[in-house]
């Protein structure tokens, strides 16, 4: 049952990707290894809707920024879409909005 | 029954292991655990492979362990060929000092060793003792954390559920999110659709709860307080210690009346609350149906409730070795910043409040020249030792390529290369800046960091713009110098994110009211002015902060 008041990290299986909502922090870069560590899929784009992600910490972005370099390595790409303001900031702070394909 | 907690692993004490080879300026440290029998069990031995020489440290190493144990308290040899049963271990032409410590546990059981070893005769000091004794604590926490984990393991159902939920215990930063995640999976675990976990708040007099499961419970309600009586079945099971089960409905009217309207309301049918072993605490459960209170279910109820006791226990031993994790972190950090001719110096460092293990925020201020200062301020990520250490490394390697080279690009890109391949720097964020006290030019380089601010002396602050991505993520990363200077009276403001970053908003609103807090600030002297506006932005919950200002 999802909890909808919890802090936590909600992860939707959507067409080629994820939608994530919650908040990306340590407490579940696990689960965000799981899905993206091996990548889904064997070709093509991965796409990461990041529409209700309210928080993203450090290791948060490490592990996305991960799931990038994977994705580089045999050339695909994962493309961040929907971003929230807070989110899109985040990127512009860290040097990554460049780095990364945020759509 | 094999569990995953058997072998303390190389991993969980080499940090800890690492950092008294910094610390103490050794190259060989070595960690021995005593198992139940009192017998040493594993003999964990930390050096550089590179520098190993023919001296067999291994057994060294051991030989110390059993002198230590045979001794009271500390063992100190200045020169290895003074003591008969090391003298054969030591070739004729080379000897060792070692420095070891037996490790205590909280039962005051010896548990194990603790020590370094030079490969030269060395006089140790007070501060090398009293080091090592702090670092010791690290140790025997780490080996207490294993016991207890592994106890409770054998003694329980190895259920998927329960190693997940002794994961969180291990994983969780403070109190209170402790409290939350293990509700959350122990409510999971027994399918309730509310659970929480509650402490005594001895100087208020009532119960301090957490909510881990709470359908429709709104962000700010994730915590509550409940009065300390037996009207609730949480405080019934705190003041009794006695499990609460209350099966159905009519069960709720008839045992807690005061509780029914709200039961009713969320549709909750059955309640149940544990006390920890240890007292002062308890975990509650609700359902929204009946529940038949099983053995089973009432097996893995108390076994939840004394994994949850033993989580606070660690949790509150953790705040005692925050001080000393403090004291760790500082003896890190630099003792005393360099004259910088014509300007003001001041850096200040604090633990999050929140989080009870050192961090990763370092800041160094470096005489580059007769005319020339090279600053640095970084963020490694992550917690702890691991932490820890890795920020040492990156700060020394920051200060040995400062003596090195006059070009701050070749130093950044440098640093780029070494958190490539130091696993635990990747992503770490850094501001270098080279500062000319003559003219006052600065110029910087920020890779992925928090924007440098600079005070104008007409008290605008601006923000200095991004120069690229955090250290580590590969080749042909581009990053732009940023050049401008101070006037008189100007300053520059260097920090970590957590003087800026609350957690639910934008970090515009972060920096925003860092640059109206410098710009309102009155105080010209250095430790004070930066006093001044780390008080006006309030305390950071969670993250440590580190703040550097250099001002004209």
């Amino acid at each position: 049952m999802a909890d909808e008041s919890s802090g936590l990290l909600d992860i939707e299986v959507i067409e080629g990707g994820f939608r994530l909502s919650g908040e990306i922090d340590a407490s579940c870069t696990d689960s965000l290894a799981l899905i993206l560590n091996p990548l889904p899929g064997s070709s093509g784009d991965i796409t990461i809707h990041l529409g209700g992600v309210a928080f993203i910490d450090s290791s948060g972005l490490r592990e996305l920024i991960d799931a990038h370099q994977r994705a580089e390595r045999v050339g695909r790409r994962i493309l961040m879409t929907e971003p929230s303001a807070v989110v899109v900031r985040l990127f512009e702070i860290s040097g990554l909005s460049k780095y990364l394909h945020v759509a | 029954m094999q569990t995953p907690f058997d072998q303390p692993d190389k991993e969980s004490f080499a940090p800890v292991a690492r950092l008294a080879r910094q610390l103490l300026a050794a190259p060989i440290s070595f960690v021995t655990v005593i198992d139940s029998a009192g017998d040493p069990s594993t003999h964990l031995l930390n050096l550089d492979e590179s520098n190993a020489g023919d001296i067999d440290w291994n057994s060294l190493s051991v030989a110390i362990a059993k002198l230590t144990l045979a001794n009271e308290g500390i063992l100190e040899i200045s020169d290895g060929r003074d003591d008969s049963s090391l003298a054969a271990l030591v070739h004729k032409s080379e000897t060792c000092a070692c420095l070891a410590q037996r490790l205590v546990d909280i039962t005051t059981e010896v548990c194990g060793v603790f020590g370094v070893i030079d490969r030269r005769q060395r006089v140790w000091t007070d501060q090398d003792r009293s080091t090592l004794a702090d670092l010791s604590g690290f140790a025997v926490a780490e080996i207490e954390r294993r016991h207890a984990m592994r106890l409770k393991f054998a003694q329980d159902h190895s259920t998927e559920q329960l190693l997940h939920l002794a994961k969180a215990l291990t994983a969780a930063a403070g109190m209170e999110q402790m409290m939350q995640r293990t509700s959350r999976i122990a409510g999971d675990l027994v399918g309730a659709s509310l659970a929480n976990a509650a402490i005594v708040d001895s100087e208020a007099g009532d119960l301090q709860l957490h909510y881990g499961k709470a359908i429709g419970l709104g962000e700010a309600n994730r915590s509550a307080r409940l009065p300390l009586d037996v009207a609730s079945p949480l405080g019934r099971a705190v003041i009794t210690g006695v499990p609460v089960h209350v099966a159905n409905p009519d069960e709720i009217s008839r045992d807690f009346p005061l509780e029914a309207v709200t039961a009713a309301r969320a549709s909750l049918q059955a309640l149940a609350a544990y006390p920890t072993r240890q007292g002062h605490a308890a975990i509650g459960f609700a359902w929204t149906h009946p529940v038949v209170f099983t053995d089973a279910l009432r097996r893995t109820l108390a076994t939840v409730a004394e994994l949850f006791g033993l989580g606070l226990e660690r949790a509150s031993a953790s705040d005692r070795d925050r001080v000393v994790a403090q004291r760790l972190q500082r003896s890190l950090l630099p003792g005393v910043l360099p004259y910088v001719p014509g300007a003001q110096t001041a850096a200040m460092y604090e633990a999050g409040a929140e989080h009870l293990e050192v961090g990763g925020d370092w800041y160094d201020i470096l005489a580059a020249g007769p005319n020339r200062f090279v600053i640095g301020i970084g963020d490694v990520v992550g917690r702890g030792l691991h932490a820890a250490v890795t920020m040492g490394e990156l700060r020394h390697a920051f200060a040995a390529l400062v003596s090195r080279t006059d070009s701050l690009g070749a130093i950044v890109e440098n640093l780029d290369h070494l958190a490539q391949k130091v696993e635990g720097a990747r992503l770490s964020t850094l501001v270098a800046a080279s500062y000319e006290p003559s003219t006052g030019n600065l110029e910087l380089i920020s890779a992925g960091h928090m924007p440098p601010m600079v005070r104008r002396s007409d008290g605008v602050v601006t923000q200095l713009p991004n120069g690229g991505p955090p250290l580590g993520l590969g080749e042909d990363i581009k990053r732009s110098t940023i050049k401008t200077s101070l006037a008189d009276g100007e300053s520059l403001w260097l920090y970590t994110d957590g003087l800026v970053e609350r957690r639910g908003e934008s970090v515009d609103v972060g920096l925003g009211r860092l640059r109206m807090a410098i710009e309102q600030s009155v105080i010209i002297d250095g430790d004070a002015a930066l006093r001044e506006v780390y008080e006006a932005l309030g305390r950071p919950v969670s993250d440590d902060v580190a703040v550097v200002v250099l001002r004209r």
